[in-house]
């Protein structure tokens, strides 16, 4: 039995040819399949080759398991599934994790997407002091100390 | 499955090709280095602080002058009481919530979600909170009120917001449905450890929700019902919890179940209630925790294909040893006849009413293919295979079915699940 493959095209030209299966997760690409022939190739002007890498590597893993299943959720294998993505997602470093956060908005794969949204939330804000967290995600203060101390009192709530 | 594997093959070989390319031409990768959160479209950005505790969302309004008002457009705000209690400082999350709430703009609530504790001073007006998640179309809402003060009634305009779809009220809350109430959005119902002004408060707002799917009610502390009615047509999924308290001396009350198109009922009330589930023609799976059977008790479900009965609950459990009341049904139920398949007994305990229990469903269950018992842990060894013995022993009807034992320790509620094939 033959399977169709589908070919996608990075921003910087890379080709990338897989499954079907695999492709279909993200929920742009069927109406990209729609809009060209359906054995061209699909340019992706917004992803770069290796964000498309790290996408087909999430979309092939969840592929998997969604099929293995067999339909029953094994709770073993949620686990494990649960335990990639998190490797998945330490092994990235700050600049490719926003580049995938734009990619998976862009190509529309909600699993990617909420999972990127969560690490973000997690590890680079959640319980951190406003300093941590401009250190962290390399944000410029563009306040004068001054204005920085009057925004803190005005609202004075949001910081006791 | 045969799919799968095939899969990893095909992409792997890809994927090396393009990480190869990758570092042999770097210059094609810079142009996504800069790409910091600060480039983010502030709907992202908006969706990152919506997974966030509110007050970490809501401190980042002073990162940079950008960040200044995204916060304000979170669809989701989360409250909790902060478990630092350091230095003797009690302090509730409430002046927080009602500040954050005055200047927050998002036109619509996903899900307002607030745990106040018996820190939130009691002359704060929980109601104005609610009223202005109701009035920005809430979709899911969680109240939580554990403070000193007497339950309160909450604005009437809750119990009318057609857009909820999640409605979660525990502890303090006094339900008393005065106007006609119309939740017709309203997919899930908690009710956890509240009062209700009556019975007739419960009654009304159960039907007040057509679409209502799954109702999860605990009930604790003198609650103001003694006959339970939970008459919903939509229903599917019932968690009926009632833990006997002892300081409340023990009246006679019912649970009458009446939702034909219930599914799976889960009911603990170890309270010596008398329980009839009636139009139980599309249930499938029951698991009952020591519950006093009446006559009625489901005499009609004949599509039941899973049942779970806790009749005795383990050691440490303070309901040990409540007597089983167990009438012979007049007729064998039909669901023993015709569908049940998978029968569960946890902390069996070979008192004579449990053997005449189980001798009764061994000898009338016709489709039963798995028995499966765990004997109560506090059992001495001897008397355990005595019991498998005895068990054993028991005629059985369905001839194709597998007896199993399992002698582990059954920790409290830990029923096995089993999925009807």
């Amino acid at each position: 039995m033959s399977k169709k493959n589908i070919v996608l095209k990075s921003s910087n030209g890379i080709i990338f040819e897989v499954e079907e299966a695999v492709a279909l997760q993200s929920e742009t690409i069927p109406y990209m399949i729609e809009d060209d022939c359906a054995n061209d190739t699909i340019p992706l002007a917004n992803v770069t080759g290796d964000i498309l890498a790290l996408v087909i590597e999430y979309c092939k893993k969840h592929v998997v398991v969604a099929d293995g299943d067999g339909g029953g959720s094994s709770s073993s294998s949620q686990e494990d599934l649960k335990n990639w993505d998190a490797q998945f997602m330490n092994d990235l470093d700050q600049s490719k994790i926003f580049n995938l956060l734009l990619a998976a908005d862009f190509l529309n794969i909600k699993t990617l997407f909420d999972l990127t949204c969560q690490f973000v939330a997690d590890t680079m804000i959640k319980g951190k002091s406003v300093e941590e967290v401009r250190r962290t995600l390399n944000i410029e203060k563009d306040y004068t100390s001054e204005e920085e101390a009057k925004a803190r009192q005005e609202n004075e709530w949001a910081f006791k | 499955m045969c799919l799968c594997v095939e899969l990893i093959d095909n992409i792997c070989v890809k994927i090396l090709l393009c990480s190869f390319m990758e570092k042999s031409t770097p210059d094609l990768e810079n142009c996504h280095d800069e790409n910091m959160i600060n480039d983010l479209p502030s709907d992202l950005l908006v969706k990152i602080l919506s997974l966030l505790p509110t007050k970490d969302a809501v401190a980042t309004m002073v990162l940079s002058k950008q960040w200044l008002s995204v916060w304000t457009m979170v669809p989701i705000l989360t409250y909790k009481e902060s478990n630092n209690i350091s230095e003797g400082e009690h302090k509730s999350v409430w002046h927080f919530l009602d500040m954050s709430l005055k200047f927050h703009k998002a036109p619509i609530l996903e899900f307002f979600d607030v745990e106040l504790g018996p820190q939130c001073p009691v002359d704060v007006d929980v109601g104005k909170w609610i009223i202005n998640a109701v009035d920005r179309k809430v979709s899911k809402l969680r109240f939580e009120l554990k403070w000193s003060a007497k339950p309160i009634n909450l604005p009437k305009s809750l119990y009318t917001c057609d857009t909820l779809v999640f409605l979660s009220l525990s502890d303090m809350i006094f339900v008393d449905i005065v106007c006609p109430a119309f939740l017709p959005s309203l997919k899930t119902l908690y009710l956890i450890h509240v009062v209700y002004k009556d019975e007739d408060s419960l009654i009304m707002l159960l039907s007040s929700c057509p679409l209502l799917k799954l109702l999860l009610m605990a009930r604790y502390k003198e609650d103001n019902l003694k006959n339970v009615k939970l008459k919903v047509s939509s229903l599917e999924n019932l968690f009926y919890r009632h833990e006997r308290d002892d300081d409340v001396e023990d009246i006679q009350v019912s649970l009458v179940i009446n939702s034909p198109r219930l599914k799976k009922i889960f009911i603990r009330d170890p309270s010596g209630a008398s329980c009839s589930i009636e139009n139980t023609d599309r249930l499938n799976k029951a698991t009952i925790f020591s519950c006093q059977t009446d006559d009625n008790f489901m005499r009609y479900p004949s599509s039941l294909v899973c049942l779970n009965i806790v009749l005795n609950i383990t050691t440490d459990d303070p309901y040990d040893d409540v007597p089983i009341s167990w009438n012979h049904p007049a007729s064998v139920p039909n669901c023993l006849l015709t569908h049940l398949e998978i029968f569960e007994w946890d902390a069996y305990g070979g008192r004579s009413e449990e053997k005449e229990l189980m001798r009764y469903i061994l000898g009338n269950s016709l489709r039963l293919k798995r028995i499966a018992i765990s004997i109560k842990s506090t059992s001495k060894l001897e008397y355990r295979e005595k019991m498998m013995d005895e068990l054993k022993s028991m005629s059985r009807i369905s001839e194709s079915s597998q007896l199993m034992f399992n002698t582990k320790l059954v920790q409290k509620e830990r029923v096995m699940h089993v999925k009807p094939e």
